[in-house]
């Protein structure tokens, strides 16, 4: 009932075929015979997860002339996603890990592997080796990142995720995952490059997402990249992670594309060397849930200055409730650029974003959690052509989405 | 007469109405093959076996760890108990470590005898049961209580 009216709101960017895709896959999934799934064969496990969203977008100031009308109306796509999990013991400390994902901001919504790695465990030494298509361990929640069942927002801060302009790394790494006093150590480091375009996860009608994953897409590639992060999980109310990442970043198409590139993205014009650090902790106590982020990259071209953001989440969850209230701010010279269609000069640049979301979870299912959220946001940006006496721009976002996992 | 069968009746009640109760009062044994000695083992070998499949120190083998089916009430007990994880936040455990790659849950047998038998017939599984083992090849490495 929920997703009938927005289905029939008059917004031209509801895309019903992505959608109906999506929904097909779905249902095949769901009919697929039960010893096909073979949920708890040891031999193979099957598992989905998948969310169904929907997004609108309220706003004042709006600067630049092409996001004044398109990007009006309620979104449904943009949230909405499938994934399948396939992990298969290959032998005794050995297995096989693809995941593919669809996503309803694609246009064909066919999947795309996320997942695709051969682990070996070597259990005396707590360590493990893996080769393939792995998730960069770029922040706290990356790796988990498609999963909304698995954390507390609609969608990750925005100011800080979407700064990194990739997602999947292939190559090969380790995770070592030691337990080291009274907590669990995992310490985990990949190298490899990346060669799809990041718009495949960043969300949003045009196929990206930028900074309110309603806007558009950019595409980059990522060459000799190093992922790595050092955890240390003390209990479930605490858990410590320090992250550092460097990548020779290639920008591509993105002056032909519109919308909002990851802010490192942009500022690239050639091959460039960029490192991102970044430091965060999170937990859960006594029905309170907390979770802080800050990062710093480093772009190897001395005109420019460090982008630095963060976030803080304090939520309380109550019987089948959790509330939150989450605050988020970058600051830097890099971008987020706007880029129109036809004028590549038409651009502003985002100097200075916050953010402030509330959000209601409601936890009544097993396998469900139903989500409520708005966020506000406040950016100020220089323009590089001058078409507007406004120095800021103003919107909310308003989103609900139910993150399934089955 | 009439009182203690209502009393009986009361408690046999109660007892339905709150099977917590029950819960409170269920020992639970890990066992394994008898093959692998006698091992000092403790709940957080255990639990880090059960939740992060790691190693336990006084165990030289790799040990597979056996499962009961989500259905089973003593399953909630046994991670209650161990880790202090409800059913909900179990799930989210192993929806992190699925979908992240990082690893999948224990192999799951439907019956505690099933259990039982394998235990008995592979000297690398452990498992957990409500009562105490009574095949000679399967012994208990811990009683949790």
């Amino acid at each position: 009932m929920i997703f009938s009216g927005f289905l029939n709101s008059k917004s031209t960017f509801v895309k019903q075929r992505q959608l109906i895709i999506l929904m097909i896959y779905f249902l095949i999934f769901l009919l697929l015979p039960q010893s096909l799934l073979a949920k708890d064969s040891p031999q193979i496990t099957v598992r989905g997860f998948g969310t169904f969203g929907a997004s609108t977008l309220t706003k004042t100031n709006r600067y630049l002339d092409f996001l004044k009308e398109e990007d009006e109306g309620t979104y449904f796509s943009p949230s909405t996603k499938l994934g399948i999990n396939l992990t298969s013991n290959l032998q005794e400390n050995s297995r096989i890990v693809v995941q593919a994902i669809m996503l309803g901001s694609q246009d064909n919504a066919e999947p795309q592997l996320d997942l695709a790695f051969v682990a070996r465990q070597i259990p005396s030494l707590d360590l493990e080796l893996v080769i393939g298509r792995v998730v960069a361990p770029i922040w706290l929640f990356s790796e988990e990142q498609s999963v909304g069942y698995n954390y507390v927002w609609v969608r990750p801060p925005t100011e800080l995720y979407n700064t990194a302009p990739i997602r999947n790394l292939d190559g090969f790494g380790f995770r070592y995952s030691p337990k080291v006093s009274v907590g669990d150590l995992l310490v985990q480091a990949f190298y490899g490059q990346s060669t799809y375009s990041d718009t495949s996860q960043r969300l949003g009608p045009n196929g990206a997402g930028g900074l309110t994953d309603v806007l558009s897409e950019s595409s980059t590639s990522m060459t000799e990249a190093l992922s790595s992060e050092i955890r240390y999980q003390i209990s479930s109310a605490l858990l410590l992670r320090a992250g550092y990442n460097q990548a020779n970043i290639s920008p591509r198409n993105l002056l032909t594309t519109s919308g909002t590139p990851a802010s490192i993205a942009l500022t690239i014009s050639k091959k460039e060397m960029a490192e991102l650090s970044s430091v965060g902790f999170s937990g859960e106590w006594n029905g309170f849930q907390y979770s802080a982020e800050m990062a710093k990259i480093k772009v190897a071209l001395t005109s420019i200055k460090n982008f630095e953001g963060g976030y803080v989440t304090l939520g309380y969850k109550y019987k089948n409730f959790l509330g939150y209230a989450s605050s988020s701010e970058q600051s830097h010279l890099l971008g987020n650029f706007y880029i129109v269609n036809t004028d590549p000069l038409a651009a502003a640049r985002v100097t200075e974003t916050k953010s402030m979301s509330y959000g209601l979870n409601y936890y009544g299912f097993e396998d469900m959690v139903l989500k409520f959220a708005v966020a506000k946001y406040d950016e100020k940006f220089n323009q590089v052509i001058t078409y507007t006496t406004e120095d800021n721009n103003q919107f909310d976002l308003y989103s609900l989405t139910f993150d399934f996992i089955f | 007469m009439k009182s203690i069968l209502s009393k009986i009746f009361i408690i046999t009640a109660l007892t339905q109405i709150f099977p917590i109760g029950k819960s409170l009062a269920q020992e639970i044994y890990v066992v394994a093959n008898v093959s692998i000695g006698n091992p000092k083992v403790s709940i957080e070998d255990v639990r880090a076996l059960y939740l992060n499949n790691r190693m336990i120190n006084a165990i030289d083998i790799s040990l597979t760890p056996i499962d009961c089916p989500d259905t089973q009430e003593l399953k909630d007990i046994f991670y209650k108990r161990i880790a202090n994880l409800s059913r909900i936040e179990l799930k989210r455990h192993w929806s992190r470590a699925i979908f992240t790659g990082k690893g999948i849950p224990p192999i799951v047998i439907q019956r505690e005898d099933l259990i039982e038998s394998a235990v008995a017939e592979n000297p690398s599984f452990i498992g957990y049961l409500s009562r105490k083992p009574s095949h000679p090849k399967v012994k208990v490495l811990l009683q949790i209580n």
